[in-house]
Formats: structure tokens, sequence, C-alpha cells
């Protein structure tokens, strides 16, 4: 049972009397079979309870508002017409719902192209980061070795510095080895450990293994096994928490960059979802700037069009997200992150 | 030749980190090294690659002339020195509630994460530019202040509750990451101690102040690192922008190197700052150091 500041929470008493979501008053208490008579003391010190139970779950509803909101907002202005969307009077729900925006949108960004790029690159991404992540990882956390603490320091600093510090000489890079608009840049850093926030997994790699205890590893040592093979059988196994949290977020990081594929890819047939989706943006914005005249009257610039591509790019992140939203929120709890 | 126990070790070690190793070398040094040098020199000849050396110009001319850096980078800044304290207590506060919560936690849970894993795709941001956002948690607040016969709009108008409430919804989206952190530390601080400060007649709030903070500092201080390398790196950031777009766009590849050091060494003194006065106020329970 976890401790709370507002000392609500002492076990029994809390979950048999305020356990449910918003009990609807002191009434309908469920019937307690150890004490039949209830003092008038415990009655007021319940109906507190209660109230504040009812409070922190409409206050937690509210925020829940707020945080479903831009999918609400996406999900619902999607399906409008271009004229509902002009229409005050319809806030959420549109009276001729029509997938239209979507098949505008799925045409103008060529959907399928950008949803094969984008899965191709990050699943390259996610198993070279998972790999090589790992084993760089259990290199900074066990094996002691001279340098070891300055490189890890040299680490926690390559973290800070932003993308355009080095985008110049990185572009210069690639183009001196022919990779601009290939897939290459993309792929190759993951598989020496400096994917999209890479230095980020490595420290989640390091402080899991860290944690582990180590006389499994001596055991293994007595009998003779080599670091590799102690690594690799008897410390990744035991990780598979710590990689499931690594492979998420590797994917929904890689999905969600612009910033290295707008470098090393400037060719539109190429782009990848989240370029394809900012492209997208950015006509409609250059468009809402411009004159009336100018505005699409084809229907293929809206704000319903533009909500269906943000909703088409992230529909398979979502779906991933529906199945493994416990890996996500439990994400830091299992790596120990926190101690 | 025959290598010592320890001398293996390290060898072993060596060979584990080499791919990052590697990386380092060729992904972060080299560029970094290439970018420093190139913001101290002019580009005369594109496709021969001839160099000249200018000096300082580029750094004068940013800090002097430049239009778009001096003010971008003030914005930056003052939105790290609000946003990033509004985070903490706003993700804090949350933490709390959620902490509270018995059944259920594992789905709000879910909730409050969400705008981390769809949200970073520019959609937000496209929320924000169009307005959307600004209204929505006054909206929320609305029925609550009705039930206690107000008007939102006319009690909070032009006070700073509007002016924070407005920024707290750019604000609330990102701190999904924040939130978790916040509930795994909370949850790591041992029970017992509340219950010893409840014995000696402690109220909630002042187990608050005495227990809660002072065991949840290292976290507070690796949440504050973590908003502000999120706030000052992440791709929407005006600065960010501003540099890709003279780099890639532009073809000024010196000028955008020059611009990419100046914003960089500002990042680092930041966090540097930051970091070595928040670390006076952590308290590190037991033996850690």
């Amino acid at each position: 049972m976890s401790a709370t500041v507002d000392g609500t929470v002492n076990g029994t008493v809390n979950r048999t009397a305020a356990g449910l979501p918003a009990p609807s008053g002191a009434e309908s208490f469920p019937a307690r079979p150890r004490a039949r008579r209830i003092s008038r003391y415990r009655l007021r010190r319940n109906a507190t309870r209660v109230l504040g139970k009812i409070l922190l779950w409409v206050v937690l509803i509210n925020f829940t508002y707020v945080f479903l909101f831009p999918l609400i907002y996406m999900m619902a202005t999607s399906v409008k017409t271009l004229t509902e969307i002009n229409n005050p009077s319809i806030v959420w729900i549109s009276r001729e719902p029509s997938l239209q925006a979507f098949q505008f949108a799925s045409s103008i960004i060529d959907y399928f192209r950008g949803l094969w790029i984008s899965t191709f690159v990050s699943a390259a991404a996610v198993l070279g980061q998972t790999c090589v992540g790992a084993m760089v990882g259990y290199g900074f956390a066990r094996p002691r070795f001279p340098g070891r603490e300055f490189l890890f320091w040299v680490l926690l600093f390559t973290i800070i510095v932003p993308l355009p510090t080095l985008a110049v000489p990185l572009y210069l890079f690639y183009s001196k080895l022919n990779l601009i608009n290939t897939f290459m840049p993309l792929i190759l850093p993951p598989f020496l450990g400096w994917g999209v926030r890479g230095g980020m997994i490595l420290i989640v790699f390091r402080q899991f293994f860290r944690g582990l205890p180590s006389e499994l590893e001596d055991a293994a040592y007595v009998d003779g096994a080599s670091p590799f093979r102690v690594f690799w059988q008897i410390m990744l196994p035991l990780a598979k928490p710590a990689i499931l949290v690594v492979m998420l977020f590797t994917l929904v990081w890689t999905w969600n960059d612009t910033l290295l594929p707008g470098l090393v890819i400037n060719d539109t047939a190429a782009y990848t979802l989240g370029q394809r989706m900012e492209n997208y943006a950015q006509l409609f914005t250059q468009a809402r700037h411009a004159s009336a005249k100018t505005w699409s009257t084809s229907g293929e610039i809206g704000e319903n069009v533009l909500m269906s591509v943000t909703l088409l790019g992230i529909l398979p992140l979502l779906i991933v997200y529906i199945f493994t939203q416990r890996y996500f929120t439990q994400s830091i709890d299992r790596t120990g992150l926190v101690e | 030749m025959k290598l010592t126990l320890k001398q293996q070790q390290s060898l072993w070690g060596y060979i584990f980190i080499s791919p990052w190793v590697l990386g380092l070398a060729l992904l972060f040094a080299w560029p970094l090294g290439r970018s420093l040098m190139l913001s101290f020199q002019k580009v005369t000849d594109l496709f021969q690659w001839q160099t000249e050396w200018v000096g300082l110009d580029h750094y004068r001319q940013i800090f002097t002339e430049d239009i778009v850096f001096t003010p971008v980078l003030l914005d930056t800044l003052e939105n790290v020195a609000i946003d990033v304290p509004l985070i903490l207590v706003f993700s804090l506060l949350l933490a709390l509630l959620l902490t509270g919560v018995g059944r259920g936690q594992t789905f709000l849970r879910a909730v409050f994460f969400l705008p981390v894993v769809i949200g970073s795709a520019g959609v937000i941001q496209h929320m924000l530019s169009v307005g959307v956002g600004d209204q929505l948690l006054m909206s929320t607040l609305e029925p609550l202040m009705q039930g206690m016969g107000a008007e939102v709009d006319s009690v909070v108008e032009g006070t700073p509750i509007q002016w924070i409430v407005t920024r707290l919804t750019a604000i609330i989206w990102f701190s999904g990451v924040e939130i978790l952190f916040f509930i795994a530390g909370l949850n790591s601080i041992p029970p017992s101690l509340y219950e010893a400060a409840r014995v000696d007649g402690a109220s909630p709030w002042e187990s608050f102040w005495k227990i809660t903070l002072p065991m949840l500092s290292p976290v507070i201080l690796l949440v504050t690192i973590y908003a502000m390398i999120d706030q000052l790196t992440f791709p929407e950031n005006p600065m960010i922008k501003y540099i890709m777009q003279v780099g890639v766009r532009g073809q000024q590849l010196e000028y955008a190197s020059a611009l990419g050091m100046a914003y960089f060494i500002v990042v680092f003194l930041q966090i540097a700052l930051v970091v070595r006065i928040m670390s006076k106020f952590v308290f590190y329970a037991g033996e850690k150091p």
C-alpha cells in the first residue's frame, strides 16, 4: 500500500469505505459485517473521507478530459465536413460525419508509402538501439575498466547537445558518403547506440544492470563462462523489463522524430510519416495565412484533413500504445531509474 | 600473453562499449569539433570546399546584428524559467493525487501518458497555434465556478490566474514522463516514516514538507534536468527550428554552426547552473553519497 501525504490511505478502512470511484453518498456504504453499529464519530469520519474521494475524482476526471482533449479533438474534427468546421454551432459531434477527409489525407501525403518507410526505419532503429544499447549499458554498469567514469560523464554530456549544433558537419559527412536521401543515416546510428535520445536509453540500461545482484555472474565466472556469454545468457534474459521499455520508447521517439529526417532526407518521395505530417501542416498554415481567394475550395486543405493526416500518422503508435500502455506507465518503476 | 583477471575484465569492458565509442567519434566528437571550427570560418567555395579564417565574426554577428537570435533566445530562456517550475509543481501535484487513488490508477496513468506518445508529432503545437488549447482549462473550471455562483471570465480575467491557466494547457500535455518519475519517487518513500510522524502528531501538511519533499529531492533534481532538456531540445523549439532553417534551407553552413555552438553554450551553462544550485538542496537518505 502506498503512503500518501494526506494520510487517507491506511489499509483496510479506506479500501472498504471508499475504494470505489465516487460512491454516491454516505448512505450507500456497503454493509460491514464486523461493525454493525456504526458510531456517530465513525460515520462523520467516513463521510469526510468519501467527500474527499469524490472531490479527488472530480479533479482527476477534469484532468482526464484535458489529457484526452487532443485525441478527442482530432477524432471529432477529422470526420467533420469543411462547412461544419466553420459553423460555430457544431462544437463536437458532426451532424453528417464523413470519411472523405481521410481519403484526401491519405492520397495527399501518400500515406501507405510513408507508413512503410516509417515502419521500416523505426523497426530497424528499435532492433539496433535495443541490442547495442543493452550491450553498451552493461559495459558501463559492470566490467571495471580505466576511464569508465570519465566516459560515462561524456555520455551525460552528449545528451544535452542539441542536434542543430552538429547538423552541418553531420550533413557534410553523410553527403560525402553519398547517404543523403537514403535511410542509412536513420538506421545506422541506432546500431552504434546513437539513435534518437540514445544517451537516455543507455542510462536506462546501465541503471537496470547495476540494480541486478552480481552473485549470478560470479557463479557463472566460477564455472568458466566468458563475459560475453555471461551477458548474453544470464544478464540479457533478466533484462526483459528494461528491453521492453527501451523498445517502446525508441519506437515512439524514432517515429515522432522529424529533426534528423529533415536533415538527411529532402526528397519528398522518401519522407517519413512524420515529415509528411509536418509538410502538410506547413501547407495548411500557408493557406490559412494567404488570402481567402487562394483557399482551396476542393476540400483538400482544411482543418479536417489536417486532423485526419495527424490521426493517420499517429494511428500505429496509438494501436501499439493501447496494448502496451502498462509497460509505458510502469517503465520507471520497472527499470529502477528512481531508487 | 596471459592477461590477469583484471585486465581481462577491462578488455571486455572496452569491447562492450566499443560500438558506442565508435559512434562517439564519428557522430559526436568529430562533428562537434568540426562545427566549432566551421563557426570561425567562412566558406568561400562550397564545391571545392575552400574556407578562410574569420575569427569571431560570426559570433559578433549573432549577438549584435542577428535580429532573430537574441529575441528567440530570450524567449526560450523565459519559457524554461517559467515552464519548468510549473511543470515540477503540476506533475508533483498530479502524482500525489494519483498515489491517493487505489483502483483506477492504471487507467489514469495511461491517460496522462497518452500525450507523450502521440503529442510530439507537432499535433499539440498545431493545436496551441490554432488556439484551441487556450480556453480548454478555463472551460473545465467553469462548472466548478458556476457552482459557487460566479462567472469564470469575470473572476479570472486579467489576473495572474488566467495567465497561469492559459500557460498550463501547453505544459500539461508535456508532463507525462515527469508524473511517472514522481510516482516512482513517491512510492519509494518508506511508509514507516509517515507512520512515525503521525504517531508523533504531525499533520499531513507537515509531513509533506518534512518527509515527502526532502525524500523526493533527488527525483526533483532528475525531473528538473529532464524537463529542461526536453524544453530546450524538442524539435518544435523556435531556436532549434531557426538554426535548422538557416543551415538546411538557407545553406549558410558556417553561420548555422556558429548559431548551434552559441545555443549549445547557453543550454550547457543553464543546465550546469541549475544543477549546481539545486544539488545544494538535495537530501540523500542513508548511505548514498
